[in-house]
């Protein structure tokens, strides 16, 4: 079906369903390039409804910088509600981008972001509603390259036999080489094969069929290594990295609709020092790159003037590391303190400063305020490495609510190593001692919500060797939480554990992964990320029938050698460095901030050459004596 | 602080069609801050920007004549005003005209009446004995029908109704409380598996109004 006649037949099938504007593009900003007069046609796809994917900063940044090209053009395609599905499926309307409505089998590339793995399922189903097929095996000359991209493509393996290649790492400078490499093609009249033995050698770029796993009979793996005949490719695979921070995207697409988030976002710092021990961006993402104060309030009036927006967020992993971030505050006052503009500036660390901060930015009374304590006590703080007292918690949250914040959310997790009951009920009482404080200030009004989260021993994280919690484990200490943590001016919200379960399984999967997944998907599993939509049994069905056992893969303490399925695929951190740290973790040892101290994580000499090409105040990784 | 008052004409088109009343509201308040027109707000622990817009046109049916009232701090001149908006407009709102309107004078609720339609299949044509249908339900007293769950009757809400070639026409009142809306009368009209397209040429409005351009009773 060309784009003519899907562009006839929306508008009978529009009308019936919900929220139209999805589906129909032409919102401001938007860019739509002649088609025939650009060789490079990439189309980019996030696998959720528009609403999720508009919000998400990654495909802004990549559409802003493609469509700067003369040669390329970048569209957007999201996956349609179930509504809009049946009526395409009915008129046999294929997935197609929103700005030629052009189908994304005619695009050269589809690049499918996948910043989590409940969106593995919705991959499929966007290759399913686009008639490209599912395995990469089973793609021909005609069809585009499908490339995934995003911090769930760290660990690649789950999704290897669908994808023809992955981008590992940063985008901005790697979607310019990949156009490059699609141009050549074209102008050479390249094959596939061919085109993907050029991606392979593109750094950062990982191509999944020309690397091989190689396993024992207990199931663990012996290595994963380019096949024979390629063992000229990397190996391991390195992330790319940009060792400055391209200009923010200024001119951003404005959606009519009311998506998630409806706001201009920047990344003001990219990476983290702070080590804890569970968080994969803050491993993945190293090392630490600032945006400057004037840089950042430059896009922001650049990107007012383009958009209207009336919304700013400041987005990072920790914002209170930025290292002006008190002249960035106060410069974005000067700029924007008379005007009705609404600033935001989450992930702040707990001390009172940051309530300063977010105190400077503030355009009206109320609301709420969000602190990830994490853990409730000191031990498991330090097992975690964030290093918070009580009292500090406490007099934060006093500062909060004195400065008239009615509610204080605070995010924990569960599932932590060596966590005993004792340290899950301190979850409650912290959280009511919170509220006691907000009750001193402000009386009935205080509120506290608790969101706890399940943790997932993520891949290329020290916890990567820990055995996860059980379902049984999961079920009592949420009952427990349950039991004690109730009464007025109190929310708990729990994550499922089989939400939490099918995360791990699927982060921490291998190639024999991709079989589950084939199989869940077409037993209906999708939108995976929705609760009204997640089924669960489809999952059990798929891992049973596929004879793989799901506890191999999270309920099993890894060896200290143990060959993971992502070590072949590298973040810039040393496999020792990670174990190091899991051993401190047990010991509750705690490592400080690496600004200040480097601890050989390993991104230094990784990047050393990158680093030192450029000015000296430009570096990342200040060096400084190992410990 | 003084406030001023305009009246904005404008047209709902392309891909805005699709897009319901609050999104408009707030694609306004995006254009007027990228214009750079200094608009009011309200009072109170949660300001709103002082915008109005008038009848809410259905998702898919285009506005030719649309009505937003607004309110600003600063006297800004009509015309150029104007330039200024269309330079800074998203695809599918165009501004038509602008007027200055005195302070007291009714707002938007007051005076808009009812709303001219025109919907023309997009392939195909009608049911041949539409006329027959059209016939039928003006001669009808009541139509009985139900929206969100509510059962109203919609033949009061149809002022006229007719076919001119293959367009049909109908004047639907836009009172508050007694809208009638042009998918409800191609559903009475059993004509609503034809996939048509919808405009609101204009609105029709009170004498007491400026802007003429819709039509005045």
């Amino acid at each position: 079906m060309d784009s003519a006649t899907i562009s006839r037949i929306l508008p009978r099938i529009l009308p019936r369903v919900e929220k139209p504007g999805r589906y129909t593009g032409g919102e401001l900003n938007q860019v739509v390039k002649d088609w025939n007069a650009v060789p490079v046609r990439i189309a980019l796809l996030f696998p959720d409804i528009y609403d999720i994917g508009m919000s998400n900063l990654g495909l802004a940044v990549l559409y802003e910088i493609l469509n700067a090209r003369p040669d390329a053009l970048a569209e957007r395609a999201f996956l349609p509600w179930q509504d809009m599905e049946a009526a395409m499926r009915r008129e046999g309307i294929p997935l197609f981008a929103l700005e030629s409505r052009r189908p994304l089998a005619e695009f050269d590339l589809v690049g499918i972001t996948l910043p989590y793995e409940s969106l593995y399922t919705n991959a499929l189903l966007a290759l399913d509603l686009a008639g490209i097929p599912l395995r990469a095996a089973d793609r021909g000359e005609d069809h585009p390259l499908i490339v995934g991209g995003g911090h769930a493509a760290f660990n690649p393996e789950p999704v290897a036999e669908f994808f023809d290649a992955f981008a590992i790492g940063e985008g901005e400078e790697l979607a310019l080489d990949l156009a490059d490499v699609l141009r050549r093609r074209k102008e050479e009249g390249a094959g596939r094969g061919a085109a993907l033995e050029k991606i392979s050698r593109v750094w950062g770029m990982y191509v999944p069929a020309l690397y091989a796993p190689e396993y024992r009979s207990d199931g663990t793996l012996i290595r994963t290594a380019p096949q024979s005949g390629k063992e000229d490719l990397p190996n391991p695979v390195v992330k790319r990295i940009v060792p400055r921070l391209p200009p923010a995207p200024v001119r951003p697409i404005v959606p009519y609709l009311e998506t998630v988030h409806n706001r201009y976002a920047i990344e003001i710092m990219r990476g983290c020092t702070r080590g804890c021990r569970f968080c994969q961006a803050g491993h993945v993402t190293r090392p630490v790159r600032e945006r400057s104060a004037a840089d950042i309030v430059a896009s922001i009036e650049a990107a007012l003037a383009n958009t209207g927006y009336e919304e700013v967020a400041l987005l990072s992993l920790s914002s209170s590391d930025h290292s002006h971030i008190t002249d960035l505050v106060q410069a974005l006052g000067v700029k924007f303190g008379s005007s009705r503009l609404r600033i935001s500036l989450p992930s702040l660390r707990i001390e009172t400063v940051s309530v300063d901060l977010v105190e400077a930015l503030r355009s009206s009374r109320g609301g709420n305020f969000t602190l990830a304590p994490e853990a409730a006590t000191e031990s498991m703080r330090a097992v975690l490495n964030k290093p918070i007292s009580a009292r500090q918690l406490l007099e934060t949250v006093g500062e909060i609510y004195r400065r008239k914040w009615t509610t204080v959310k605070l995010y924990f997790m569960i599932g932590h190593p060596r966590e005993t009951a004792d340290d899950v009920r301190a979850i409650a009482e912290l959280a009511r001692a919170v509220l006691a404080e907000g009750r001193r200030r402000l009386g009935r009004r205080a509120e506290v919500h608790a969101g706890v989260s399940t943790l997932v021993p993520k891949p290329h994280t020290p916890f990567q060797w820990l055995a996860m919690d059980s379902r049984e484990q999961i079920a009592a200490k949420q009952d427990l939480l349950r039991r004690e943590l109730r009464g007025p001016g109190i929310k708990l919200d729990l994550t499922k554990p089989e939400v939490t379960l099918l995360e791990a399984r699927l982060s921490r999967g291998d190639r024999r992964m991709g079989e589950v997944i084939a199989r869940a998907w077409r037993a209906g599993a999708r939108f995976d990320a929705w609760s009204d939509r997640f089924r669960p049994v489809a999952w059990d069905d798929a891992f049973r029938e596929s004879g793989i056992d799901p506890a191999f893969y999270t309920h099993r303490e890894r060896a200290a050698d143990e060959v993971f399925p992502w070590d072949h695929i590298s973040v810039g951190i040393r496999k020792a460095y990670l174990r190091r740290q899991y051993e401190d973790s047990l010991a509750g040892r705690t490592q400080g901030d690496c600004r200040r101290e480097c601890f050989g994580c390993g991104i230094l000499s990784t990047f050393r050459e990158l680093r030192e090409a450029l000015p000296a105040e430009e570096r990342f990784c200040p060096i400084v004596d190992r410990r | 602080m003084t406030r001023l008052r305009y009246r904005i004409l404008f047209a709902k088109t392309e891909a805005m069609r699709w897009t319901g009343h609050l999104d408009l509201q707030r694609a306004w308040e995006r254009l007027l801050r990228r214009a750079g027109v200094p608009i009011a707000y309200s009072e109170g622990f949660h300001p709103h920007p002082k915008i109005q817009i008038g009848a809410a046109l259905p998702l898919g049916v285009t506005g030719e004549n649309e009505l937003v009232d607004i309110e600003t701090d600063r006297a800004c001149d009509p015309d150029s005003s104007a330039a200024r908006l269309n330079g800074h407009a998203p695809p599918g709102i165009r501004i038509l005209r602008i007027e200055e309107r005195a302070e007291g004078s009714p707002g938007l609720e007051k005076v808009i009446l009812a709303g001219e339609y025109a919907a023309a299949p997009l392939e195909g044509a009608w049911p041949a004995d539409l006329p027959r249908r059209i016939a039928d339900l003006l001669g009808s007293s009541e139509l009985s029908r139900e929206r969100r769950g509510k059962k109203y009757d919609l033949r009061p809400r149809i002022l006229s109704l007719g076919l001119d070639g293959n367009t049909l026409r109908m004047r639907l009142s836009l009172l508050p409380e007694a809208t009638g809306r042009p998918d409800e009368v191609l559903a009475a009209l059993g004509a609503d598996d034809v996939a048509a397209e919808i405009k609101r040429e204009r609105l029709v409005l009170r004498e007491t109004t400026p802007l003429r351009n819709p039509q005045v009773e």
